[in-house]
């Protein structure tokens, strides 16, 4: 504190300076002799100094509002409320600093594992054109042979986690079986197959998978899969589960199973991927299906009906052109093709 | 001076860190330690108990439900001030019906003092108390609320900008502007010839 600026103080001067208000409401040792020896120097502000003062003396005079009456009963409604706050909230709170450190860690170190997983686990992505047919051999050795027009993806590093891969089209899956004790299978030993709402886990087996405009069917030609699927009439987020045996055959469509039949000959499954086109009590419908999905042929049916016509019996043929004039000839309709545009009409 | 409640060596910053880290016996000490003094502000904004203990209560379970995330004020009586401040503001707000969104909400309040009751023996002491409580009660809000915090609670320019949040050159000007205000009023009632009269009696300056 300097004594020389007081000189010139007037009276809101002394009011406005911390020091002076300070001394006046509650001195020190110090502050009663700073003063002391301001009025010393300039005798002439005593005045101004005994004015301001009183003035805050005189303003310090006042009633005041304790409540203390009522300290207690507040106090206990602060502890009512608090109790009435649910519990592990204020865990939480009280954990907030930890948690705080604990997601940077976890944050920092998930970076540091998605780069890792970025590098070591690529993914490989396959998928075929119309007609071709590809056989494609899985880091376990498994083998799996994709239709035409589908696609097949995995990550390329299978060690320590379950095998998986995701399919879109058609694809036939022999599986290697690792499992040596049915009675534990690990985690590592389980293969899934994930196609739109459909997922099949597998041991080891094959079976054959045609996953199609949000429609998958599932046939099974040896060995036990499990189907887990979402079911529309069921609550939303869990999943449904079907266990299928040899021969079984599963078609689920819009959120639901459609359909799930024993097949007396499963094998006939397998028959496109030696490219042949096989079909059992098929409608014209469905074999157009194949055209156009697996071949890449624009159908047209003049006339509706004709898609419900059906072909008794099996058709095993090799190639389009055999199964355009086994239509023809069976079904007795016309059918004229030109490059990839099929037109079938009434005979 | 009598009837004063405000204890000027506010050092809770030990207890603060205590209650802080859950400890309720550090809880229930700041309530019990600023209980009063928080009344007595409050006070000063409304003559309404009811919104003042609302406030107290409000500003209490805000304090143990956020006690991790506050941090570490300077002053923890000026912290619990600012916040009871904020809080009555909202409260005296929400109870008015009618708000002019003309005005800034800041400028509507009210701020009152009473001053003491107890019959002054001095003459000259009650003329002076007489004089001030004319001068005062005239002034604005937030003039009266600084020379409150000033003369009553004893802060300086940085802690009466910080709980009235206001910057500081602000409350230094409105402090200015409110003594010069007082002056004047002080002046005209020629108080000052007075006071002039009396000093030649000349004060023991450490007497209080």
């Amino acid at each position: 504190m300097e004594i020389a600026k007081y000189h010139t103080y007037t009276l809101p001067d002394f009011l406005n300076d911390d020091d002076f208000a300070r001394f006046v409401i509650d001195p020190s040792e110090t502050d009663i002799n700073f003063w002391r020896s301001v009025v010393l120097a300039y005798p002439a502000q005593q005045e101004a100094i005994d004015e301001a003062s009183k003035i805050i003396l005189a303003y310090r005079k006042q009633d005041a509002f304790t409540n203390e009456a009522n300290q207690q009963k507040v106090w206990e409604n602060i502890g009512a409320t608090l109790r009435a706050l649910p519990a592990p909230k204020q865990k939480i709170f009280r954990l907030n600093l930890f948690i705080r450190v604990a997601a940077m860690l976890i944050l920092i170190s998930s970076v540091g594992i998605a780069l890792w997983l970025f590098k070591h686990n690529r993914k490989t992505d396959i998928s075929t054109g119309f007609g071709e047919v590809l056989t494609v051999t899985l880091p376990d050795n498994s083998i799996v042979v994709l239709n035409g027009n589908s696609k097949l993806s995995y990550v390329n590093n299978w060690d320590n986690k379950p095998r998986e891969v995701w399919i879109s089209g058609e694809g036939f899956f022999n599986v290697r079986h690792l499992n040596k004790n049915p009675a534990f299978v690990k985690a590592t030993e389980r293969f899934i197959v994930h196609c739109d709402d459909v997922s099949i886990e597998v041991l080891g087996t094959s079976f054959n998978v045609r996953s199609r405009h949000n429609k998958t069917d599932v046939g099974l030609i040896s060995g036990k899969i499990r189907l887990e699927y979402v079911d529309k009439d069921k609550p939303s987020g869990t999943k449904q589960m079907l266990v299928m045996k040899k021969g079984d055959y599963v078609e689920y469509a819009q959120k639901h199973v459609v359909e799930q039949k024993k097949l007396a000959v499963p094998e006939k499954l397998t028959g496109w991927t030696s490219h042949q086109l096989l079909f059992s009590n098929a409608t014209l419908a469905q074999i157009c299906e194949v055209l156009t999905d697996d071949y890449g042929y624009h159908v047209d049916i003049a006339n509706p009906k004709l898609k419900d016509l059906k072909i008794e019996g099996d058709i095993s043929v090799s190639n389009v052109d055999e199964l355009l004039e086994t239509i023809t000839t069976t079904l007795s309709v016309k059918v004229t093709y030109a490059d990839k545009n099929i037109t079938i009409t009434e005979n | 001076m009598s009837k004063s409640i405000v204890s000027f060596n506010d050092d809770n910053t030990a207890i603060w860190l205590e209650f802080k880290a859950g400890d309720w016996d550090a809880y229930t000490k700041l309530y019990n330690d600023y209980f009063k003094m928080l009344n007595n502000y409050g006070y000063k904004f409304t003559r309404d108990v009811n919104v003042i203990e609302d406030a107290v209560h409000d500003l209490f379970i805000k304090l143990w439900t956020n006690r991790a995330t506050l941090g570490n004020p300077v002053s923890v009586k000026n912290y619990l001030y600012k916040s009871l401040r904020n809080i009555i503001f909202r409260k005296l707000q929400s109870q008015s019906r009618f708000v002019d969104l003309e005005d800034n909400p800041d400028y509507n309040f009210s701020f009152e003092i009473s001053f003491d009751h107890q019959i002054i023996a001095n003459e000259e002491a009650r003329e002076l108390q007489f004089k001030l409580r004319t001068v005062i009660k005239d002034l604005p809000a937030r003039q009266q609320e600084i020379i409150f915090l000033r003369f009553y609670e004893g802060l300086g320019y940085e802690e009466i900008a910080d709980i009235m949040e206001i910057n500081t050159s602000s409350a230094y000007k409105l402090i200015y502007k409110a003594f010069s205000n007082l002056q004047t009023a002080l002046k005209t009632s020629k108080l000052v010839i007075f006071l002039s009269l009396y000093s030649c009696l000349s004060i023991n300056l450490h007497t209080k």
